[in-house]
Protein backbone atom coordinates (compact mmCIF):
# COMPACT_ATOMS: atom_id res chain seq x y z
CA UNK A 1 0.00 0.00 0.00
CA UNK A 2 1.49 3.36 -1.06
CA UNK A 3 1.88 6.41 1.18
CA UNK A 4 -0.78 8.22 -0.89
CA UNK A 5 -3.32 5.44 -0.24
CA UNK A 6 -2.57 5.49 3.50
CA UNK A 7 -2.92 9.29 3.54
CA UNK A 8 -6.29 9.19 1.72
CA UNK A 9 -7.54 6.46 4.09
CA UNK A 10 -6.58 8.81 6.94
CA UNK A 11 -8.59 11.61 5.28
CA UNK A 12 -11.56 9.21 4.83
CA UNK A 13 -11.42 8.29 8.50
CA UNK A 14 -11.19 11.99 9.35
CA UNK A 15 -14.38 12.50 7.33
CA UNK A 16 -15.96 9.65 9.29
CA UNK A 17 -14.84 11.31 12.53
CA UNK A 18 -16.41 14.61 11.39
CA UNK A 19 -19.53 12.70 10.39
CA UNK A 20 -19.89 11.41 13.95
CA UNK A 21 -18.98 14.86 15.29
CA UNK A 22 -21.54 16.57 13.05
CA UNK A 23 -24.30 13.99 13.51
CA UNK A 24 -23.81 13.35 17.23
CA UNK A 25 -26.57 15.89 17.66
CA UNK A 26 -29.06 13.66 15.86
CA UNK A 27 -28.46 10.74 18.17
CA UNK A 28 -28.57 12.68 21.39
CA UNK A 29 -30.61 15.81 20.70
CA UNK A 30 -33.88 14.31 21.87
CA UNK A 31 -32.30 12.61 24.90
CA UNK A 32 -30.54 15.78 25.98
CA UNK A 33 -33.39 18.18 25.28
CA UNK A 34 -35.82 16.03 27.30
CA UNK A 35 -33.17 15.77 30.07
CA UNK A 36 -33.18 11.97 30.06
CA UNK A 37 -29.36 11.90 30.09
CA UNK A 38 -26.77 14.58 30.81
CA UNK A 39 -24.89 15.59 27.64
CA UNK A 40 -21.62 13.77 28.48
CA UNK A 41 -23.34 10.47 29.21
CA UNK A 42 -25.58 10.87 26.17
CA UNK A 43 -22.64 11.16 23.76
CA UNK A 44 -20.91 8.15 25.35
CA UNK A 45 -24.15 6.16 25.01
CA UNK A 46 -24.52 7.14 21.34
CA UNK A 47 -20.82 6.50 20.55
CA UNK A 48 -20.99 3.02 22.07
CA UNK A 49 -24.00 2.03 19.95
CA UNK A 50 -22.47 3.63 16.85
CA UNK A 51 -19.58 1.20 17.24
CA UNK A 52 -21.68 -1.84 18.16
CA UNK A 53 -23.57 -1.53 14.84
CA UNK A 54 -20.76 -3.43 13.11
CA UNK A 55 -21.85 -6.64 14.86
CA UNK A 56 -25.41 -6.36 13.55
CA UNK A 57 -25.36 -4.87 10.06
CA UNK A 58 -23.68 -6.01 6.85
CA UNK A 59 -21.91 -3.78 4.34
CA UNK A 60 -24.63 -3.25 1.71
CA UNK A 61 -24.43 0.56 1.96
CA UNK A 62 -20.63 0.43 1.58
CA UNK A 63 -21.03 -1.64 -1.59
CA UNK A 64 -23.48 0.93 -3.01
CA UNK A 65 -21.04 3.81 -2.38
CA UNK A 66 -18.06 1.90 -3.78
CA UNK A 67 -19.71 0.39 -6.86
CA UNK A 68 -23.07 2.07 -7.66
CA UNK A 69 -22.38 5.83 -7.70
CA UNK A 70 -19.33 6.30 -9.93
CA UNK A 71 -18.15 3.90 -12.65
CA UNK A 72 -15.37 1.77 -11.15
CA UNK A 73 -12.74 2.74 -13.73
CA UNK A 74 -13.14 6.45 -12.94
CA UNK A 75 -12.07 6.24 -9.31
CA UNK A 76 -8.45 7.13 -8.65
CA UNK A 77 -6.61 8.72 -5.74
CA UNK A 78 -7.22 12.29 -6.93
CA UNK A 79 -10.98 11.77 -7.45
CA UNK A 80 -11.43 10.17 -4.03
CA UNK A 81 -9.27 12.77 -2.27
CA UNK A 82 -11.08 15.70 -3.95
CA UNK A 83 -14.48 14.12 -3.16
CA UNK A 84 -13.56 13.72 0.50
CA UNK A 85 -12.12 17.22 0.84
CA UNK A 86 -15.23 18.74 -0.79
CA UNK A 87 -17.51 16.81 1.57
CA UNK A 88 -15.43 17.75 4.64
CA UNK A 89 -15.41 21.45 3.66
CA UNK A 90 -19.20 21.47 3.21
CA UNK A 91 -19.66 19.66 6.52
CA UNK A 92 -17.48 22.20 8.34
CA UNK A 93 -19.33 25.16 6.79
CA UNK A 94 -22.76 23.79 7.73
CA UNK A 95 -21.60 22.79 11.21
CA UNK A 96 -20.30 26.33 11.70
CA UNK A 97 -23.64 27.91 10.78
CA UNK A 98 -25.56 25.26 12.78
CA UNK A 99 -27.37 23.63 9.87
CA UNK A 100 -28.31 19.97 10.21
CA UNK A 101 -27.17 18.87 6.75
CA UNK A 102 -26.32 15.39 5.65
CA UNK A 103 -22.72 14.22 5.67
CA UNK A 104 -23.85 11.32 3.50
CA UNK A 105 -25.22 13.52 0.78
CA UNK A 106 -22.11 15.68 1.04
CA UNK A 107 -20.03 12.56 0.39
CA UNK A 108 -22.15 11.42 -2.55
CA UNK A 109 -22.15 14.95 -4.01
CA UNK A 110 -18.40 15.25 -3.41
CA UNK A 111 -17.56 11.94 -5.11
CA UNK A 112 -19.87 12.75 -8.02
CA UNK A 113 -18.39 16.26 -8.43
CA UNK A 114 -14.80 15.01 -8.52
CA UNK A 115 -15.70 12.13 -10.87
CA UNK A 116 -17.48 14.48 -13.28
CA UNK A 117 -14.47 16.84 -13.16
CA UNK A 118 -12.29 13.93 -14.28
CA UNK A 119 -14.43 12.09 -16.82
CA UNK A 120 -17.59 14.11 -17.51
CA UNK A 121 -21.21 13.22 -16.72
CA UNK A 122 -20.79 9.69 -18.11
CA UNK A 123 -18.71 8.88 -15.03
CA UNK A 124 -21.89 8.60 -12.96
CA UNK A 125 -24.03 5.46 -12.72
CA UNK A 126 -27.59 6.65 -13.36
CA UNK A 127 -29.38 3.81 -11.52
CA UNK A 128 -27.26 4.23 -8.37
CA UNK A 129 -27.73 8.01 -8.31
CA UNK A 130 -31.46 7.53 -8.96
CA UNK A 131 -31.79 5.29 -5.89
CA UNK A 132 -29.94 7.80 -3.69
CA UNK A 133 -31.84 10.83 -4.98
CA UNK A 134 -35.25 9.16 -4.55
CA UNK A 135 -34.48 8.26 -0.95
CA UNK A 136 -33.26 11.79 -0.18
CA UNK A 137 -36.97 12.66 -0.27
CA UNK A 138 -38.42 9.31 0.80
CA UNK A 139 -36.39 8.78 4.00
CA UNK A 140 -37.63 11.92 5.83
CA UNK A 141 -41.16 11.12 4.64
CA UNK A 142 -40.90 7.62 6.11
CA UNK A 143 -39.55 9.13 9.36
CA UNK A 144 -42.39 11.68 9.38
CA UNK A 145 -45.15 9.12 8.84
CA UNK A 146 -43.74 6.54 11.26
CA UNK A 147 -43.13 9.24 13.91
CA UNK A 148 -46.72 10.48 13.62
CA UNK A 149 -48.16 6.94 13.62
CA UNK A 150 -46.14 5.82 16.65
CA UNK A 151 -47.10 8.95 18.56
CA UNK A 152 -50.82 8.42 17.84
CA UNK A 153 -50.56 4.75 18.87
CA UNK A 154 -48.85 5.69 22.14
CA UNK A 155 -51.44 8.39 22.89
CA UNK A 156 -54.22 5.95 22.06
CA UNK A 157 -52.75 3.22 24.28
CA UNK A 158 -52.14 5.45 27.30
CA UNK A 159 -54.77 8.21 27.14
CA UNK A 160 -56.76 6.77 30.04
CA UNK A 161 -53.69 6.34 32.22
CA UNK A 162 -53.81 8.99 34.94
CA UNK A 163 -50.42 8.59 36.68
CA UNK A 164 -48.55 10.97 34.43
CA UNK A 165 -45.34 11.00 36.50
CA UNK A 166 -45.00 7.25 36.30
CA UNK A 167 -45.82 7.27 32.63
CA UNK A 168 -43.19 9.91 31.92
CA UNK A 169 -40.60 7.90 33.85
CA UNK A 170 -41.44 4.90 31.63
CA UNK A 171 -41.02 6.97 28.49
CA UNK A 172 -37.71 8.34 29.72
CA UNK A 173 -36.40 4.79 30.16
CA UNK A 174 -37.87 3.93 26.75
CA UNK A 175 -35.94 6.84 25.29
CA UNK A 176 -32.66 5.25 26.34
CA UNK A 177 -33.49 2.26 24.15
CA UNK A 178 -34.80 4.34 21.27
CA UNK A 179 -31.64 6.51 21.35
CA UNK A 180 -29.54 3.32 21.32
CA UNK A 181 -31.53 1.99 18.35
CA UNK A 182 -31.10 5.25 16.47
CA UNK A 183 -27.36 5.29 17.19
CA UNK A 184 -27.14 1.74 15.83
CA UNK A 185 -28.88 2.87 12.64
CA UNK A 186 -26.65 5.94 12.43
CA UNK A 187 -23.47 3.88 12.85
CA UNK A 188 -24.64 1.30 10.32
CA UNK A 189 -25.57 3.87 7.71
CA UNK A 190 -22.86 6.49 8.07
CA UNK A 191 -19.80 4.40 8.95
CA UNK A 192 -20.54 2.26 5.91
CA UNK A 193 -20.26 5.26 3.60
CA UNK A 194 -16.65 5.72 4.65
CA UNK A 195 -16.07 2.00 4.25
CA UNK A 196 -17.41 2.33 0.70
CA UNK A 197 -14.96 5.13 -0.09
CA UNK A 198 -12.02 3.18 1.34
CA UNK A 199 -13.12 0.06 -0.56
CA UNK A 200 -13.26 2.07 -3.81
CA UNK A 201 -9.76 3.40 -3.07
CA UNK A 202 -8.37 -0.09 -2.37
CA UNK A 203 -9.93 -1.45 -5.57
CA UNK A 204 -8.65 1.52 -7.63
CA UNK A 205 -5.12 0.89 -6.35
CA UNK A 206 -5.30 -2.87 -6.87
CA UNK A 207 -4.91 -3.60 -3.14
CA UNK A 208 -8.05 -5.77 -3.25
CA UNK A 209 -9.81 -7.27 -6.31
CA UNK A 210 -12.87 -5.51 -7.80
CA UNK A 211 -15.24 -8.17 -6.53
CA UNK A 212 -13.93 -8.06 -2.95
CA UNK A 213 -16.04 -7.23 0.07
CA UNK A 214 -15.01 -4.71 2.72
CA UNK A 215 -11.90 -5.92 4.66
CA UNK A 216 -12.54 -6.31 8.39
CA UNK A 217 -9.85 -3.77 9.36
CA UNK A 218 -11.68 -1.15 7.26
CA UNK A 219 -14.94 -2.03 9.04
CA UNK A 220 -13.36 -1.70 12.49
CA UNK A 221 -11.51 1.55 11.66
CA UNK A 222 -14.66 3.15 10.23
CA UNK A 223 -16.85 2.28 13.21
CA UNK A 224 -14.13 3.43 15.62
CA UNK A 225 -13.76 6.77 13.81
CA UNK A 226 -17.50 7.53 13.80
CA UNK A 227 -17.80 6.46 17.44
CA UNK A 228 -14.94 8.76 18.44
CA UNK A 229 -16.43 11.61 16.41
CA UNK A 230 -19.73 11.20 18.22
CA UNK A 231 -17.87 11.21 21.53
CA UNK A 232 -16.44 14.63 20.72
CA UNK A 233 -19.76 15.67 19.11
CA UNK A 234 -20.88 19.11 18.08
CA UNK A 235 -23.40 21.06 20.10
CA UNK A 236 -24.59 23.72 17.71
CA UNK A 237 -26.94 21.34 15.91
CA UNK A 238 -28.28 19.80 19.14
CA UNK A 239 -30.11 23.05 19.70
CA UNK A 240 -31.71 23.09 16.24
CA UNK A 241 -32.73 19.44 16.31
CA UNK A 242 -33.68 19.11 19.95
CA UNK A 243 -35.69 22.21 20.67
CA UNK A 244 -36.08 24.56 17.75
CA UNK A 245 -38.04 22.37 15.30
CA UNK A 246 -40.66 21.51 17.91
CA UNK A 247 -40.71 21.20 21.68
CA UNK A 248 -40.00 17.60 22.60
CA UNK A 249 -41.31 15.59 25.56
CA UNK A 250 -39.87 12.19 26.56
CA UNK A 251 -42.73 10.45 24.76
CA UNK A 252 -42.22 12.37 21.50
CA UNK A 253 -38.44 11.92 21.72
CA UNK A 254 -38.90 8.17 22.11
CA UNK A 255 -41.34 7.95 19.19
CA UNK A 256 -39.18 10.12 16.92
CA UNK A 257 -36.06 8.05 17.56
CA UNK A 258 -37.86 4.73 17.21
CA UNK A 259 -39.40 5.85 13.91
CA UNK A 260 -36.07 7.09 12.56
CA UNK A 261 -34.28 3.93 13.74
CA UNK A 262 -36.84 1.74 11.91
CA UNK A 263 -36.29 3.72 8.71
CA UNK A 264 -32.49 3.50 9.07
CA UNK A 265 -32.53 -0.25 9.76
CA UNK A 266 -34.50 -0.78 6.57
CA UNK A 267 -32.23 1.38 4.42
CA UNK A 268 -29.03 -0.10 5.91
CA UNK A 269 -30.38 -3.57 5.12
CA UNK A 270 -31.38 -2.55 1.58
CA UNK A 271 -28.03 -0.85 0.89
CA UNK A 272 -29.46 2.64 0.42
CA UNK A 273 -27.25 5.49 1.72
CA UNK A 274 -29.71 7.92 3.33
CA UNK A 275 -29.30 10.91 5.56
CA UNK A 276 -29.69 10.10 9.25
CA UNK A 277 -30.12 13.84 9.83
CA UNK A 278 -33.10 14.17 7.54
CA UNK A 279 -34.68 10.95 8.74
CA UNK A 280 -34.68 12.08 12.39
CA UNK A 281 -35.74 15.62 11.38
CA UNK A 282 -38.74 14.11 9.53
CA UNK A 283 -39.58 11.95 12.54
CA UNK A 284 -39.39 14.95 14.92
CA UNK A 285 -41.72 16.92 12.65
CA UNK A 286 -44.05 13.88 12.56
CA UNK A 287 -44.32 13.68 16.34
CA UNK A 288 -44.83 17.48 16.54
CA UNK A 289 -47.65 17.25 14.00
CA UNK A 290 -49.77 15.13 16.38
CA UNK A 291 -50.42 18.32 18.37
CA UNK A 292 -51.18 20.53 15.37
CA UNK A 293 -49.24 21.67 12.31
CA UNK A 294 -48.43 24.98 13.98
CA UNK A 295 -46.61 23.09 16.79
CA UNK A 296 -43.82 22.65 14.24
CA UNK A 297 -41.70 25.74 13.65
CA UNK A 298 -41.87 25.58 9.89
CA UNK A 299 -39.32 28.38 9.50
CA UNK A 300 -36.67 26.20 11.18
CA UNK A 301 -37.89 23.09 9.33
CA UNK A 302 -37.65 25.14 6.11
CA UNK A 303 -34.00 25.97 6.89
CA UNK A 304 -33.37 22.24 7.27
CA UNK A 305 -35.03 21.61 3.91
CA UNK A 306 -32.93 24.28 2.20
CA UNK A 307 -29.75 22.73 3.57
CA UNK A 308 -31.11 19.40 2.41
CA UNK A 309 -31.68 20.64 -1.16
CA UNK A 310 -28.33 22.45 -1.35
CA UNK A 311 -26.01 19.77 0.07
CA UNK A 312 -25.45 17.58 -3.00
CA UNK A 313 -25.07 20.47 -5.49
CA UNK A 314 -22.84 22.46 -3.09
CA UNK A 315 -20.51 19.58 -2.24
CA UNK A 316 -20.54 18.63 -5.95
CA UNK A 317 -19.29 22.12 -6.91
CA UNK A 318 -16.73 22.29 -4.06
CA UNK A 319 -15.24 18.89 -4.96
CA UNK A 320 -15.24 19.77 -8.64
CA UNK A 321 -13.07 22.82 -7.90
CA UNK A 322 -10.88 20.93 -5.42
CA UNK A 323 -10.22 18.32 -8.15
CA UNK A 324 -9.22 21.05 -10.60
CA UNK A 325 -7.15 22.87 -7.95
CA UNK A 326 -5.18 19.68 -7.20
CA UNK A 327 -4.47 19.49 -10.94
CA UNK A 328 -2.62 22.82 -10.73
CA UNK A 329 -0.12 21.34 -8.26
CA UNK A 330 0.19 17.73 -9.39
CA UNK B 1 -67.31 22.36 5.67
CA UNK B 2 -63.61 23.19 5.71
CA UNK B 3 -60.70 20.92 6.44
CA UNK B 4 -57.65 22.26 8.27
CA UNK B 5 -54.15 22.09 6.86
CA UNK B 6 -53.26 18.84 8.67
CA UNK B 7 -55.29 16.32 6.59
CA UNK B 8 -54.33 18.27 3.48
CA UNK B 9 -50.66 17.97 4.44
CA UNK B 10 -50.95 14.18 4.79
CA UNK B 11 -52.76 14.01 1.45
CA UNK B 12 -49.88 15.97 -0.07
CA UNK B 13 -47.37 13.51 1.46
CA UNK B 14 -49.33 10.63 -0.10
CA UNK B 15 -49.34 12.29 -3.51
CA UNK B 16 -45.60 13.06 -3.33
CA UNK B 17 -44.96 9.42 -2.35
CA UNK B 18 -46.76 8.29 -5.51
CA UNK B 19 -45.12 10.90 -7.74
CA UNK B 20 -41.70 9.76 -6.54
CA UNK B 21 -42.33 6.38 -8.15
CA UNK B 22 -41.06 7.96 -11.35
CA UNK B 23 -37.66 8.46 -9.69
CA UNK B 24 -37.57 5.32 -7.51
CA UNK B 25 -36.07 2.09 -8.89
CA UNK B 26 -38.78 -0.55 -9.39
CA UNK B 27 -37.37 -2.83 -6.67
CA UNK B 28 -38.18 -0.15 -4.05
CA UNK B 29 -41.69 0.74 -5.21
CA UNK B 30 -43.00 -0.98 -2.07
CA UNK B 31 -41.62 1.99 -0.11
CA UNK B 32 -43.61 4.43 -2.30
CA UNK B 33 -46.79 2.39 -1.78
CA UNK B 34 -46.13 2.36 1.97
CA UNK B 35 -45.65 6.15 2.12
CA UNK B 36 -48.67 6.83 -0.11
CA UNK B 37 -50.86 4.34 1.78
CA UNK B 38 -49.98 5.58 5.25
CA UNK B 39 -50.23 9.24 4.15
CA UNK B 40 -53.67 8.62 2.58
CA UNK B 41 -54.85 6.71 5.65
CA UNK B 42 -53.99 9.61 7.97
CA UNK B 43 -55.42 12.19 5.56
CA UNK B 44 -58.77 10.33 5.55
CA UNK B 45 -58.72 9.58 9.31
CA UNK B 46 -57.92 13.18 10.27
CA UNK B 47 -60.45 14.48 7.73
CA UNK B 48 -63.22 12.28 9.20
CA UNK B 49 -62.27 13.34 12.72
CA UNK B 50 -62.47 17.03 11.80
CA UNK B 51 -65.80 16.70 9.97
CA UNK B 52 -67.27 14.77 12.90
CA UNK B 53 -66.06 17.43 15.33
CA UNK B 54 -67.55 20.21 13.19
CA UNK B 55 -70.92 18.40 13.08
CA UNK B 56 -70.88 17.86 16.87
CA UNK B 57 -70.19 21.55 17.42
CA UNK B 58 -72.97 22.58 15.04
CA UNK B 59 -75.49 20.33 16.85
CA UNK B 60 -74.43 21.77 20.17
CA UNK B 61 -74.90 25.32 18.91
CA UNK B 62 -78.43 24.58 17.55
CA UNK B 63 -81.18 25.47 20.03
Amino acid sequence: MSVAVVAIIAVALLFDFFNGFHDAANSIATVVSTRVLPPRLAVAWAAFFNFVAFVIFGTAVAATIAKDVVKPGVFDNRVIFAGLVGAILWDIITWWVGLPTSSSHALVGGMAGAAVAKAGWHALIASGMQKIVAFIVLSPMIGFLLGFTLMVLVYWAFHRYRRVDRLNRGFRIGQLFSAAAFSLGHGANDAQKTMGVILALLIANGVVPGTAGVPIWVVLCSYSAIGLGTLFGGWRIVHTMGSRITKLQPVSGMCAETAAAAALFFTAHAGIPVSTTHTIAGAIVGTGTTQRLSAVRWGIAGRVVWAWVLTIPASFVVSHFVYRAIGLFV
Amino acid sequence: MRLSRRPQFFALVAVVGLLLMAATPREFWGVNYFVAGLGAFWAVALGIEEIAAQQRNRKREEP
